[in-house]
Formats: C-alpha cells, structure tokens, sequence
C-alpha cells in the first residue's frame, strides 16, 4: 500500500482487506467529526491552490478584468457573483484552452430551454477524485444504521440517466470505485430508452435481489410505482434485454405476494427486496420520501449535487439534515433577502459565519482545477443547526428549500424561466394577454406541477375555442419543443405537470393597481397569487390587502 | 489426575495466558469485549477445576461458579459476534440474556434449573461429576440455551456469509462457536458423561477467537512474550507436573536414607521450586531465541547505529549511514531519503539512497505532509494519512508529487519537540505495507538521528559563529587571516589580491546617528560586499570599520575594478532613494595589494595594502590605492604634516546661507548665533572633540535655515499659531535638510539638524525618535535653541529670566531633553560657563 492509491485499490474487497471497516468509515465519512476550524483549513488551503489556478487561467481573466487577488478575502471582494452566462461563451464551445485545468470529461444538464437548451460543466482529474471519495462516504452512509455501523452490499437498481449527465458519472463512479453490479449494466444500457431500461434492471432485480436502490426522487417513485405495477400484474418477464426470469425471482414473487395477502395489502417493492441503502438526489424529493419509505421500508438518503458543483452535501444514516463536504468547493452564502437581487456584488457569508434558521443561495467557487468562481448555483438551503450530536458533527446542517425564485424546477427535470414562459407563447401564438407561473403542489399527492396563471386578449375571445385543456396541449406542444426534459416528465413519469387557470379580463391591472406594482412572473409568492385571483371581485382593495398583510 | 481436572486446568491457564495479552492490548470494543468474555470463561474453567478437585471439600459453589461463568461468557460471544459484524444486539437476544441471568440467579438459590453434578467413578477408576436428576427446569434451561445457540448459529452464518467482512477474519471465530456449542452438547450425551468434552470445546473456542483477534491486527503477537505469561507459562507446568508426580515423588524420597527421608517434603518443594525456576528461564531464553531474535538484532543494531553516528558531525555523513542502515535493517526497502528543514521550513534532501538527489527541496514549508508531521510527530502512514484533514486540503499538485514518490511511510525527525526534518521510505513491492515492528524501529532509528543532527547543526552553528563577525556574518579577522594563511600556503606562487576597505570618518558616522545607525551602515557594507565581491573570494570583516577581500587567482587589475564598482556602490548607499537620504554620504578609502608582484609573503600583503589604505587617507580620503613599491617612504612623509580640519573650508557657505535668514527674519539670525554658542559650550563641557564641537556649532548655525521658506506672516505672527500654522512651520527641520543636502560637503549637519526638535520621550517630530537614537549633536542643539527661545524676546513672549529658564530645562530633563546633558548644561550655567546671550 502507497499513498494515493490508484483506483483499482478500492475495490469492494481490497480496500476493506487494506484498512479495516473502521478505518474506512473514517477516511470517507469522517469529515462529519471535523472542527469549524479544520473544516475551514480544508476549504481554505484548496481555494489557495484554486486561486493559482484560476486567477491566471483565460476564463478568470476574462471575470477579474485585470484585477489580481492574492488572497482569499481579496478574491471574494473582487471577484463578482457570477452566472452561467458569465462562462457561456468558453463553456459552451469547450475551449480547454482557457480553463484552469484540463478537462477528462464534460457533463451536461438543462439550461433553459430554447435559445439556451444544455449547460456544460468542465470535470477536472481532481474533481473526479474528490467525486470519488465523496462517492464512497455517500454509499458508507447510506449503509449504516449507526456511526460506523454499516454493512456494504454490491447490487444496485439505477435509475440514474446516463453520461453525459452528472447521474451518468456518479454510476461510473459507483462502479468502477466498489465494483457495484448495477442493474441495468451502465456499459450495456447507454443505448436503451428509460422505459426499456426499467424494465431490464427490474428482471435483473427480481433474479439477483438487490442492496441498493439509486435514482433521482420523482424517478424512483415512479420507478417503484411500475415495479409494483408489473409485478402485480405478472408482466415482469416481459420487456427487452437478455436476463431471463429464474425460479428464484419467481420464488420471490410468490413470497412476497404472500406477505402482502397476509397484510392485507397490495404487494410492495419492500416486500421483493430488502434494501441496505436508498439514494435519493434531485429536487422536491420531500415530496417523494415518505412514499417511497413507505414501498420500500426503507427512507430515502439525500445527497446534493449540481453539473457545475458536482457532488457537495449528503445526509448522514439518521435522514435528517445534509452536510456540505469540505472538499467539493468553496461555499459562500447569499442571504435569502438578496436572492431576488442580480447585483454583481451582494453580500455573502462563509459556513462559519451561518445562522441557524436563515435561508440562504449556495454560492461556490469550484476547487481543483474547476471552471466555476463564486457561482450562484441557485439553489437555496435553510441552515437548520450547528452541529447534531447524534450525527457525530459540530458542523453547520442544512436542509435544501427549493430552486431560486427566478427558476421552477419540477421533480428535477425541468428549468422554466420567464424567458422560456416568454417564449413558448410566443411561439404558440395563443392570445395570451398576461400571464404569471408558480410551482405548486398537489393537495392529495403532495406533488409538484407547474400552475400557469392567464388572462387572455380580450379582442380574440369571440373567434377562438378557449378551454383549459385546449390552452394546456397548446403550451404542452411548445414546452416539448423547447424543452425535452419537460416531455420526460410526461412519458417517464407520466404526470401531468401542467395545470391552467384562467384570470377574469383586468386581473392583472387591478392588481397592479392595488399592489402598487406590477405582478410577479415566475414564481410569485402565494398570497400575492391569492390577491391576484381576488383582485377583480375585491372592490375594497385597501381592506384586502390590509388584510393579506395583516 | 483423577476427575479430568487437569483438563479445566489447561482451560483456565489458556484464558488467563489470554487475558495476560489482551489486557496489555491496545483497547477497543472487540478487544474489550473478548476480555470480558475471557473473564467469564476464566471462572468457567477455575470453578470447574476447583470442583473437580473439590477444593476445600465443596462442589457446589465451584459448580455455580462454573455455570454463571460459561452462561454469562456465551451472552459475552454474542455481543462478540455483533461486534464482529459492526451491529447491536437484537432485541429478543437482550431479552434471553436477560432470561438466562434471572435463571442463573434462581439456580444458584434453589438448584431448580441445574442441580450439581454427583460424583460417579468411573471403570477406568477415575472420578466423574455425573448430571443426573434433570427436572422440567433444566430442560427449560436447556430449551433457553438451545434458543440462544440458534442465535448465536445464525450470527455465525452472518459473520461468514457476509461480503462485507473478510471471512478469514471472521472464519475462526466462528469455526469455535460451533465447537463451543457441540461441546456444549455433547456433555449431555450418555457415551460422554463425565468427561468435561464442554471444556475441551471452551479452550478450542478461546485459541479460534484468538486467531480471529490476531487476524484483525488488534494486538501484536509480541505481546506473548512477557514475564506474566511465562510464569502463568511455569505455574501450569508445575502445577500439572505436581498433580501428577507430587505423591510419587513424596514416597521417593521417604524411601531415601536420613536425611533426605525425614525431609521428603522439603526436597519435594526444593525440587518444584526449582523447576520452577528451571521453566521460567527455558520460556525466557526459548522465546529470545525464535520469537524475539527479530526485536534482539535490531536493538543491538540500532545500538550499532547511535555509535556509528555519535563519531561522526557532518549531517551528510549521518544521512548516509541512516540510509545504509534502513536498508540493511527493512531489506524490502527500495529506497531512503533524509531531508531536513532549511530556513524557510522546506524539507531538504540530505541523504538519498537515489543518486543527485541530495539538496533538492522534497516537500514545501506549507506542504500537507509536512503539516501532518508537525500536528502529529508521529510516523505518517498512508492509511493514517488518508483519514486526516490535511489529506483532504492537498494540492493537485502535492497529490502528484506524492504519487511520484511513491512512498510508503514517513518518519518524523524529532529533536526538542521540533520538527527538524523527515524520512521517507518506499518498499519494493508497491502495494506492500511497513509492520507495527519496522515503524517502531524506523522511529527509533529516526530518533538517534534527529538527535544526532541537531548536535550536528549545533556544532555547525557554534563554528559558524567562532568563525564569523557578529555584526555582519563576514569572516572575522582571526579566521580571515587564517583562510588567507591556507590559502597561501597551498601555493605560495598563487596570485592573490588582497582590497582592504576602510570607512571614512566612521566615528563621526557613529556620532551622529549613534550606535544602532551605524551598525546598520556596516551590515549594509558587508552586503554589497557579498554581493559584488561574487563566489570564489574571501571577505571578511577585519577592523572595527574596515573590511577585506582576498582574491585568488585575481591580479591587480582585476582588484581595482572590484574596489572601483564597490566604491560607487557605498558612496551611493545613502543617496538611492531607498534608505533615509538625511543620512550623510558615506566614502571609503581603498588600499589595494597583490601577491606575488608586489608582496612574497600574506603578512606583507596586508601590511602593504594597509599603507595603500594610509596613503589615501593621507590624502584626502575616499580614493583608491594599489600599493607600488617607495610607497612606504611616502607614507612616512605624509604622516608627519599637521591635518588641517577640513571643515573651516566650509565657513562661507555657512555665512551665506546664516546671511540669507538674516535677510528675511533677523530674529532667526540672532537665534541662531546664540543657540550655536550654547550648543558649542555645551558640547565642549561634554567632552568631545574639537572636530566634533565644530559641527555642532555649524549646525546650530543652520538649524533654522529651513525656516527661509516659511511664510513671514507665520514667522513673525505675534499670537500663537493656528494647527495648520504650526503644521506648517513644523515643516522647517526638513526644509533646512531639502537645503542642505544639495551641498554634500556639509551634509554632516544633517542629523543635527533634522533632529533638534525631537523630544527624548519620543514626542517630537519630525521623526519621532526617542532617548539615545537621537543623534547627540541634535540633542545638545534642542537644548540650546530651547534655553535661547526662553530667554530672547519674540515676537509673542517676553524674554524670561536665566534662572526660570534653566528651571524649565530641569523639568524637561527626561522628557524633552536628554536628561544627562540638561543636568550639564544647567551645572555650567550656574558656574557661569554658560552666559546668557543678549537679544540683538
């Protein structure tokens, strides 16, 4: 043994030949133990080399403008919050020549949509390594019930999209780090479709069992939702790819369904398989968790992650709160009163200077090489505590809120701005006068959609069939057009992510001239959404809104 | 040994040679757990001993006793088992737990459960404990037992079955367990009554949890080899061998003629005494033999290795033979390096068992390798770095760096509790680790090193400094005549050039800006010196103010151009806008001499560029001189004409400038006329020189000189000064220097002038010096122009009279003025030494 193993050292069973379970639960999830203050030293000593990197590259020239921090507080004073669009043009083109070190691979995710459709991300060689050991605590945690408790297995059901998304590079990972079988096989599933690929890691499931269930919230569930269904229905031999059905999955089928009928219940995923671990990321999985403990017996980990962060926060075995690991990136806070703000100079806050309780947008600075300095993610978490001793941890928690106001993202496929809103009525040509979106939630489910908010010309009225769910297909058609993620929340999780509601004529003027300004587009808060809905029928809009803010 | 006693015999000394171990074992819930488990299985085996011995003629304690050993150590194994497999304890297994503590108790009481077991002999003639009478509840016990077995059985096939642990860690224990409860089993079978097969079972099962705890590297093996177990070791075998033989002995040696037949006894515990004594050395001497001849040769070659390096002081020297010996003592070493802190804290290749690599910086001052040896001065293994917080702040590049070398452990070098430098080893087989056994002796061997080396460093350092000048790190005279010396007597046709440098007028220097100024001068000397004199050349620092270089190889011609570019350099030193330009230019004189053209031997060289020295001074001084032959007779000459000062030159430039204040303020030219008398009495009565006193007096002339660019309206206001006012005419110190500097043959009033307005509290301006590093000749000026303004009628104050004056002077004393010069120039006041200048 060496320093800096290579990879193949760390395997499922070489690495635990090499240093005992303990010892290993230490390595990778002992950043939980971590000080404030060697925390800080960790974050601190990589954004030093990070700057050396950065500061001189051609993609932190173009930023600091010919300014030259020396030190870390100089760079946070000169260096401003920057954007995507900040990167776009070096990014988009993959010019290497500019970065700060070079790139082994490029991951992708939604944009915008339309004019703007995929973001890209450059991965560094030591991004990949911290993805890496970051990785393998994220499986150690998942597999634990205690501190250093943990019982690690090796056949995992993904439902992780494949590279060149960032769930594509987590499975490599998985993979390659502790020889994970993964159903289906990452090498042999890259051409398959979603549902085609369901179905060979649910025969594959059924045959060889499973220890961990992988997957972004909303796909697991409906993931799940189909296990259920197919099993119940006996269709589970049917499908694509080469594994066949066993007498053993048939034994397991018999068993759990007699474990269901003695309940009394339908059958359930929980009742097929045992699970050790389940890894959930993505957002609104708050929405999904307690469905999905409720299938599988066992609840969901969090972890945290984002094309241009990589992989930066986990739960611990306790489901509770994430913590951010010290050596993904530099974090840096914005305070949620300024997150409407698009100033390039807001105030931010360090991990030790957060306050329990305040909502905050993640601002990093990418380390090792990375492309991203002080980069709102647009993400925002809400510091629950300092520390929690059942965690073993002094560190700040933080539990994720939600996407900034400026974004909806529903169930983590989608990226609808009010340009995109812009542009698909633009291009859908419907006499739409004005409009506003808000993310909301299903009452019964609890799951997400995209309510849209509309006020139609009232000059075309008379010579146009207007019916909600004519206007809902009309959208749907432009969102699928601009937006293919949009299209898979239909056909992967067969939800319907719209809903419409149409606005008496003067809705929106009434409210601006009740408000005193103009609406909201993107996510407006709730009760201003209620005053909008009322603001025609109030005829006394001071006693209204008195009350509203009262 | 009648009863099979011998066998919970051999039990109970197998668990405590275990116990002895564990207890010395580094702790942690396995290994506690297993000696918990050991103490049980400890009373298991002694009360089923005792019992079969019937020890003190009772059974039934010894039996319960044996019973609550072996029930308590079986709840013990499961816990073992769970800890095994990083789990706790079901909850249904706490309860049986529970259970069988209840029933043990119950049993102990009333005997329900387990009666005592009857003695029975056997056909062989030996005497068995036979259970018999078993009632409702000691099949219930037994079913509780049986429950408690399955569970024990399944966390066996846990253990085993489970991926997640090396089943070669987890194998042996497991393999005892089953052992343990078919032995458990098998005493209650009919063909096997009496015989205490349980207890044959307990001490396979106590040797496989061993093997299972060894395999986990819990403990090192060495920790068998201890006077506790040897004499638990010489205890077992005599008290076997006296079971045995102690009666046969007895008649033996009754059958012996007196006295030995009336002493049988006596000889009996004579001869197990010495037995005794007998097994104890043979363990000793047999376990030095195979098992610690390993630890034995590297004591003694780490004993070989502090005397090998005690006779040597040179840090190269040490740094191979800790190499040699590393790889000689771990022969899967690969390769060795040695590196020690520099002054920025790098670690420095001193030693490398790969060739060029010596003098190369291996790891930076703020490197996460280093950090981590500093934290923790303790051997950095890769697996105990990989769990630290400095493994997760490395650098790209430190992490290529590392993967570069290759290593496998690093070796702090320790001396005052200071990280003085590291070891790094790499073995041959790349995926190969270091044992518990090669760090102890790597760190050992690193100790004797670091130890070693600071006293290296030390005696470097105290020859360093023996050889070098205090002040400025030169050579000094002794050992620069002494390299002159060697040099010379190398090659004694050598060419050689020898430059002596001597300050001009260094005292006045000194005087002026006092002692710390001047010291400053000469480091700042000496560095342009090392700097431009180059590699290859001596220098030294041979004189108060005089400095040498010895040039070999360089002939006269090559000497002067050196002399020619340091003359410029020094001349320049306080006039290149990076040092304080009030200071005064300073020159040297240069007397340059070369062997052998003008000298045979290194005394007449430097006797010879001295008088070189001699004549430039003669001359004027801050020139050159190469020594020519007749420049003795010369010098002799010269030296007998009276030196006529060379500041009375300057007498008319001090009227003009005297006569220019006139012109615009006739007070300040008084004033200043006045203050020159004071200042010049004032320094007379001090004690210094006639050369010096003249300065003074020239600065007091021109003390105020800067006050020509101050507007008249300030000048000769009659009420007190605005703050921008005085602001403004706080300014004149340094406009007379903005006037003089621009004439270098006065410049030596500079430092008066500047600082006549300094206070000795450090309150005045324009530099804020304080006490002593006011120059003297502007602390006696303070004095003067302050007793002057008390006494002469101004344009806002009325003239005081002497002795209020002088009282205010005494109250000054200390914090305006230097106190010792106050006190003088009150005490030559009141003598009349001092007379009171009248306002003109």
């Amino acid at each position: 043994m060496s320093f800096l193993r290579s990879s193949k050292d760390f395997d499922l069973y070489g690495y635990q030949d090499v240093l005992n379970p303990e010892a290993a639960w230490d390595e990778y999830c002992g950043f939980l133990t971590l000080t404030i203050d060697q925390y800080l030293h960790i974050q601190r000593r990589l954004m030093e080399e990070q700057m050396r990197l950065w500061c001189p590259s051609g993609i932190g020239q173009r930023i600091l403008k010919g300014k030259n921090p020396q030190t870390i507080e100089e760079f946070l004073q000169e260096v401003p919050l920057t954007t995507y669009e900040d990167y776009a043009d070096v990014l988009l083109a993959r010019r290497e020549d500019l970065l700060p070190a070079p790139a082994v691979t490029w991951v992708e995710t939604t944009w915008e949509g339309g004019k703007r459709p995929v973001k890209v991300a450059p991965y560094t060689q030591g991004i990949l390594d911290s993805f890496k050991r970051n990785g393998k605590g994220i499986i150690m945690l998942a597999s634990a019930d205690d501190w250093a408790h943990y019982d690690i297995g090796d056949c995992v059901l993904s439902g992780l999209a494949p590279l060149p998304f960032l769930t594509g590079v987590m499975g490599i990972i998985l993979d390659q780090e502790f020889g994970f079988r993964f159903m289906p096989p990452h090498k042999t599933t890259t051409t398959m479709g979603f549902t085609e690929r369901m179905k060979y890691g649910f025969k594959m499931a059924l045959n060889s069992g499973i220890d961990y269930f992988l997957g972004m919230g909303s796909i697991s569930y409906f993931m799940s939702k189909k296990l259920v269904g197919a099993v119940s229905g006996g269709s589970h031999g049917s499908g694509g790819g080469s594994s066949k059905t066993s007498l053993r999955a048939a034994a397991r089928v018999l068993k759990a369904r007699k474990k269901a009928k003695d309940e009394g219940r339908e059958m359930l995923p929980k009742d097929l398989f045992t699970l050790r671990g389940f890894i959930c990321a993505g957002t609104d999985n708050a929405c999904y968790k307690d469905d999905l403990e409720e299938l599988w017996g066992v609840r969901p980990m969090e972890l945290f992650a984002g094309t241009e962060c990589s992989l930066v926060g986990t739960e611990t075995w306790n489901r509770k709160d994430l913590y951010f690991f010290p050596d993904a990136c530099f974090y840096e806070f914005l305070p949620f009163s300024y997150v409407r703000q698009t100033d390039r100079y807001l105030p931010t806050v360090t991990i030790d200077q957060v306050q329990p309780g305040e909502k905050y947008e993640l601002v990093i600075t990418s380390l090792r090489g990375g492309a991203f300095a002080r980069y709102r993610t647009g993400d925002v978490y809400r510091c629950m505590g300092i520390g929690d001793r059942a965690d073993h941890s002094t560190l700040p928690r933080f539990r994720y809120i939600d996407r900034v106001p400026g974004i909806i993202d529903i169930a983590g496929f989608t990226r609808i701005t009010e340009n995109s809103v812009n542009e698909v009525i633009s291009l859908s040509h419907l006499p739409i006068k004005d409009w506003c979106a808000a993310k909301e939630f299903d009452a019964q489910t609890g799951h997400p959609f995209l309510h849209m908010y509309l006020e139609m010309e009232p000059s075309s009225m008379q010579n146009l069939a207007v019916s909600e769910e004519i206007i809902r297909h009309h959208l749907e058609i432009y969102f699928n057009y601009l937006d293919n993620d949009y299209e898979s929340l239909k056909a992967i999780l067969e939800m319907e992510p719209l809903q419409i509601t149409f606005l008496q004529h003067g809705s929106f003027a009434a409210y601006e001239e009740l408000a005193g300004v103009p609406m909201q587009r993107i996510s407006p808060e709730p009760d201003t959404v209620r005053l909008l809905l009322s603001a025609m029928k109030s005829r006394e809009p001071l006693s209204f809104w008195n009350e509203v803010i009262g | 040994m009648a009863s099979f006693a011998f066998i919970p015999i051999c039990a109970l000394f197998l668990f405590l040679f275990e116990f002895c171990i564990l207890i010395a074992a580094k702790r942690n819930p396995l290994v506690t757990c297993f000696t918990v488990m050991l103490v049980f299985l400890i009373l298991w085996s002694a009360g089923s001993a005792l019992m079969r011995i019937q020890f003190l003629g009772l059974i039934d304690p010894w039996f319960h006793l044996s019973l609550i050993g072996i029930w308590v150590a079986c709840v013990a194994l499961d816990e073992l088992l769970c800890r095994f497999q990083r789990k706790h304890l079901a909850w249904y297994e706490k309860v049986l737990a529970l259970v069988l503590v209840v029933m043990l108790v119950a049993n102990v009481a009333t005997g329900w459960f387990l009666a005592p077991p009857a003695l029975q002999e056997l056909s062989s003639g030996v005497v068995a404990f036979v259970y018999g009478n078993f009632t409702i509840g000691t099949y219930l016990m037994y079913g509780v037992f049986a429950v408690f077995s399955g569970s024990i059985l399944m966390r066996v096939s846990g253990c085993v079955r489970c991926r997640s642990l090396t089943s070669a860690q987890a194998l042996p224990i497991s393999v005892g367990t089953v052992f343990m409860i078919v032995g458990q089993i098998l005493i209650m079978l009919p063909p096997f009554a009496g015989i205490p097969l349980d207890i044959v079972a307990g001490i396979v099962f106590g040797a496989c949890c061993f093997v299972s705890l060894y395999n986990k590297h819990l403990f090192p093996l060495t920790l068998a080899f201890s006077r506790r177990t040897y004499a638990l070791v010489t205890l077992l075998m005599v008290v076997l061998f006296s079971s045995f033989f102690v009666d046969d002995l007895v008649a033996f040696f009754s059958g012996l003629p007196n006295p030995l037949g009336s002493n049988s006894v006596t000889c009996v515990v004579l001869l197990l005494v010495a037995l005794a004594f007998s097994i104890y050395g043979l363990c000793k001497r047999l376990s030095d033999s195979f098992f610690l001849k390993d630890q034995t040769s590297r004591t003694e070659s780490l004993k070989g290795f502090q005397e090998d390096i005690s006779r040597s002081l040179s840090v190269a020297d040490i740094s191979e033979l800790y190499c040699h010996q590393v790889a000689q003592d771990v022969p899967r070493v690969r390769n060795v390096r040695i590196c020690l802190k520099d002054a920025e804290g790098n670690m420095v290749v001193a030693g490398s068992s790969i060739p060029f690599e010596a003098g190369t910086v291996l790891f930076e001052s703020r490197s996460a390798v280093v950090d981590w040896l500093t934290n923790h001065k303790d051997v950095l293994t890769p697996a105990e770095f990989s769990r630290s917080v400095e493994f997760r702040s490395m650098w790209e590049s430190e992490q290529a760096k590392l993967r570069q070398l290759d290593l496998h452990c690093v070796v702090p070098l320790i001396a005052d509790d200071q990280l003085i430098g590291l070891s790094t080893i790499a073995l041959k087989d790349p995926r190969g680790s270091l044992t518990i056994n090669d760090m102890d002796h790597l760190l050992g061997l690193s100790s004797v090193m670091a130890v070693s080396v600071r006293n290296c460093q030390l005696y470097e350092l105290a020859a360093q400094e023996a050889r070098s000048d205090d002040l400025t790190g030169l050579l000094n005279r002794k050992h620069f005549y002494k390299a002159m010396d060697e040099l010379s007597a190398d090659n004694p046709n050598r060419v050689m050039s020898l430059v002596l440098i001597n300050i001009d007028d260094f005292k006045l220097y000194n005087q002026l800006y006092g002692e710390a100024m001047a010291d400053d001068l000469l480091r700042r000397i000496s560095l342009i010196l090392t700097q431009t004199a180059g590699e290859g050349n001596l220098i030294g620092r041979i004189g108060g103010k005089e400095f040498a270089i010895l040039m070999p190889d360089r002939d006269t011609s090559a000497a002067r151009r050196l002399a020619e570019n340091l003359q410029q350099q020094i001349f320049h030193m306080n006039r290149d806008g990076s040092y304080d330009e009030a200071l005064k230019v300073v020159t040297c004189s240069i007397g340059i001499c070369s062997m052998p053209f003008d000298a045979h031997t290194v005394k007449q060289l430097l006797d010879n560029a001295n008088l070189a020295v001699f004549q430039v001074k003669q001359r004027g001084k801050n020139a050159i001189m190469v020594y020519s032959t007749g420049m003795a007779q010369a010098g002799q000459q010269a030296s007998e004409i009276d030196h006529k000062s060379v500041y009375s030159t300057y007498a008319d430039t001090i009227y003009a400038l005297t006569a220019a204040i006139d012109a615009k303020d006739h007070y300040t030219f008084t004033h200043s006329n006045n203050v020159a008398y004071y200042a010049s009495v004032l320094a007379s009565a001090y004690g210094l020189n006639a050369e010096t006193v003249e300065i003074v007096r020239e600065a007091a002339m021109l003390h105020d000189i800067g006050k020509i660019s101050i507007p008249e309206l300030i000048l000769q206001k009659p009420g007190r000064l605005t703050a921008d006012e005085y602001e403004i005419m706080k300014k004149h110190p340094e406009n007379a220097v903005a006037i003089i500097r621009h004439l270098p043959s006065m410049d030596y009033v500079i430092p008066a002038v500047v600082g006549h307005h300094e206070r000795w509290d450090g309150k005045g301006y324009p530099r804020r010096l304080a006490g002593e590093d006011i120059p003297l000749a502007a602390r006696i000026l303070c004095i003067a122009d302050c007793f002057d303004a008390i006494t002469t009628k101004r344009c806002y104050q009325d003239p005081r009279e002497m002795q209020n004056a002088l009282r205010i002077i005494e109250d000054g004393a200390g914090t305006q003025f230097d106190p010792e010069l106050a006190r003088l120039f009150i005490e030559k006041a009141n003598d009349g030494t001092i007379e009171l200048q009248a306002s003109r």
